[in-house]
């Protein structure tokens, strides 16, 4: 397994939430430009790290739904409702990739195998016909101005099997060859030709969208039989230099920004170090110079990626130094020093019964300190109910238009920190509550309208501490509970007899027994009578409960309580499990 | 002046340069007039067109009139790919020259 890949996965799955909070809010809300240049900046470096942990199918992927980006950024394709549904499931591919990515081979790569073709399907309209093998790279749209890529050929390359016309005619897989001389000049006289040597060279102009990574790789099999140069088009030298300065802080070397940026392969880096090597001690010569000369790199791009460097550095030594650490290993900590903890207090039990001695002393000392740190390795694994929030957003999105509704959700509290079991376990009853809301509550957009209401339902959730407990109030604006249907229903299941006087909370109370539906049909959605059984028994196993109101006309709100500690829940939960089983 | 016909058969590749270069060079070299015909090259690479490129220079540095003939769609492709139409032509632009 390659060392970077957790962090790899990590910053994926960042920059993947990332991507599709974005097209949420361009479907929403409309193009705008910076939007969509970050969109493209996130696909372009997630293809960019996986090259770096050498995973080509998230790459060739990522690449793909790149050039969407590139398209939709250049005003080529418009951000309509159809394209965004066929890019967050590709959002959701690249996440299931990212997910394969630490598993041994290939564990559920035919299901990945079959997703991909059902989505390039989709993307074909998009894309035009050019959509690459799984090794190449989208040759796209003319962008006006040219890659030039001089190469020449090692005289062995022949006796190695490898003819230069195959890579030159591989390069029409990824764009447009625009001209291309081939260069005798190195061909001898008759008296020292070869006829199994290779004297051809080449000089190539290739109008295409993809990175220099991507077309030096079409010469993979003869990278160290060819000299090759790949110098960009103008329009792309300014386009390193703005990624470049729109780069996040992080401590990295000059070349490795220019080869996240695209400006750089790794081959060309690795080439300009053995040079530097070579060079040092001759004349003083930085990994820019070299790289400038060996005609890799443009100047203007490395000053960029200097100046750039130096800011970096500013702002990383200012900011706290922070590592990722996988939550596994904190509570693998957290259990090692709960046992410490344990014994610690033994210890002092039994110092308690002899003499006073110097060790007796120090334990109270010792218990205190190993408090602290196991509450330091709680505090580590608070999360943020932000996200919990976050897929939410993807969730309306999806179920309303399934139904022919329109939802949005507006949420607050998602800065509150919660342990990372709350935060698990509360999950599942917000899928189950925000899909009950837009199912039973949001009306369709002409019944809204027929009743004074905004076409667009509202769907809030906001979360607040009191005291020692955190409260999740999930609310909508829809057409409220039905308590007719709520009594037939609950009458029909031998649950009330139809004229037991009810108290309004008790008649709503009675949604969350078990196997209770009012639903006539089941959607996929809801219907099964598992919704609100399910929802109270997995809050009350974090040691809370919930509660509804519903107003007629006006809408439904669920109120989750629950303690914010952890231990707290669990004890709860433990008790409330007693409780039921006398 | 002597016309000589050589036809090239088959394959002009890198597993028959080797073979087919000596004789197809001294014939570019002898000053006579030269027609060789590429009819029957149903395959030719890399190494093959490079014989066909010497073939040309060096007829021209030995005043050899050097003509091609009917080259076959394999020839005409690779040629045309590598926008070396040039050699076909022979050395009938350059000893008129």
């Amino acid at each position: 397994m390659h060392s970077a890949l957790p962090l790899f996965v990590s910053e994926c799955s960042e920059r993947l939430d990332r991507l599709e909070t974005a097209l949420l809010a361009l479907e929403r809300d409309g193009c705008e430009r910076e939007a969509l240049d970050a969109m493209f900046r996130d696909a372009h470096t997630i293809k960019g790290n996986a090259s770096v942990v050498q995973s080509g199918d998230i790459e060739w992927f990522a690449h793909i739904v790149e050039s969407v980006l590139e398209r939709l950024r250049s005003g080529n394709l418009q951000a309509d409702r159809q394209l965004i549904s066929t890019l967050l499931p590709c959002v959701d591919h690249l996440r299931f990739l990212v997910s394969l990515a630490t598993q041994p081979q290939a564990a559920a790569s035919v299901l990945a195998d079959e997703e991909r073709t059902r989505l390039i399907g989709l993307l074909v309209p998009y894309l035009g016909d050019d959509i690459p093998q799984a090794h190449g790279i989208a040759a796209l749209q003319a962008s006006g101005n040219f890659w030039n890529i001089s190469v020449s050929f090692a005289p062995s390359v022949f006796l190695q099997g490898l003819d230069p016309v195959y890579f030159l005619r591989h390069l029409q897989s990824i764009g447009r060859l625009i001209d291309l001389k081939t260069c005798l000049d190195a061909l001898p006289r008759r008296q020292t030709y070869e006829p199994e040597r290779c004297y051809l060279g080449f000089d190539i102009e290739l109008d295409s969208v993809a990175d220099k990574q991507g077309i030096e790789d079409i010469f993979a099999l003869v990278r160290d039989a060819c000299e090759l140069r790949i110098t960009p088009p103008q329009d792309k030298n300014r386009d390193f230099i703005r990624l470049i300065h729109s780069m996040p802080a992080e401590d990295l070397q000059v070349g490795e920004i220019l080869v996240r940026v695209g400006a750089l392969t790794a081959d060309e880096l690795a080439e300009g170090l053995r040079s530097q090597r070579y060079l040092v001690g001759q004349s003083e010569s930085p990994l820019g110079k070299v790289l400038v000369e060996h005609g890799f790199v443009e100047p203007t791009v490395i000053d960029a990626a200097l100046q750039r460097q130096s800011e970096m550095r500013r702002t990383v030594s200012q900011e706290a130094r922070q590592i990722k650490v996988s939550a596994e290993r904190i509570e693998e900590l957290e259990a090692l020093l709960a046992h410490v903890h344990h014994g610690l207090g033994r210890l002092a039990r039994e110092c308690a019964a002899g003499p006073e001695t110097w060790l007796a002393r120090q334990i109270p000392a010792l218990v205190a300190q190993t408090e602290r740190a196991i509450e330091i390795s709680q505090d580590i694994q608070r999360v943020r109910l932000g996200s919990v929030f976050h897929p939410l957003h993807r969730l309306i999105r999806d179920t309303s238009h399934g139904l022919g509704k329109q939802a949005d959700l507006l949420v607050s509290g998602g800065e509150l920190e919660v342990e990372r079991c709350v935060a698990n376990g509360l999950a599942d009853p917000l899928i189950h509550l925000v899909r009950n809301a837009i199912d039973h509550g949001v009306e369709a957009p002409g019944e809204r309208l027929a009743t004074g209401k905004p076409a667009r339902g509202l769907i809030k959730i906001d979360a607040w501490q009191e005291n020692e407990h955190l409260v999740l109030a999930i609310a909508d604006d829809g057409a409220g509970i039905d308590r007719d249907r709520v009594r037939r229903a609950a009458t029909e299941r031998g649950m009330l007899s139809p004229d037991t006087p009810l108290e309004d909370a008790d008649l709503l109370a009675m949604l969350f027994s078990p196997g209770f539906t009012t639903a006539a049909r089941v959607t996929r959605l809801s219907g099964r009578g598992v919704g609100l059984d399910a929802v109270r028994t997995q809050i009350r196993a974090l040691g809370g409960d919930v509660s509804v109101q519903s107003f007629p006309a006006r809408g439904t709100r669920f109120e989750l309580r629950l303690p914010l500690k952890a231990r707290a829940a669990h004890d709860a939960g433990e008790s409330s499990r007693r409780h039921t089983h006398h | 002046m002597p016309v000589r016909r050589l036809n090239v058969c088959e394959a002009l590749t890198i597993h028959h340069v080797h073979e087919l270069a000596p004789e197809l060079i001294a014939a570019a070299c002898s000053g006579d007039t030269l027609k060789i015909d590429l009819s029957g090259v149903e395959r030719i690479d890399s190494a093959g067109l490079q014989l066909l490129a010497l073939l040309q220079r060096e007829a021209g540095e030995c005043q050899t009139r050097l003509e091609f003939e009917n080259p076959s769609p394999a020839v005409t492709d690779l040629i045309g790919f590598y926008r070396l139409h040039s050699v076909l032509e022979g050395t009938a632009g350059q000893l008129r020259a």
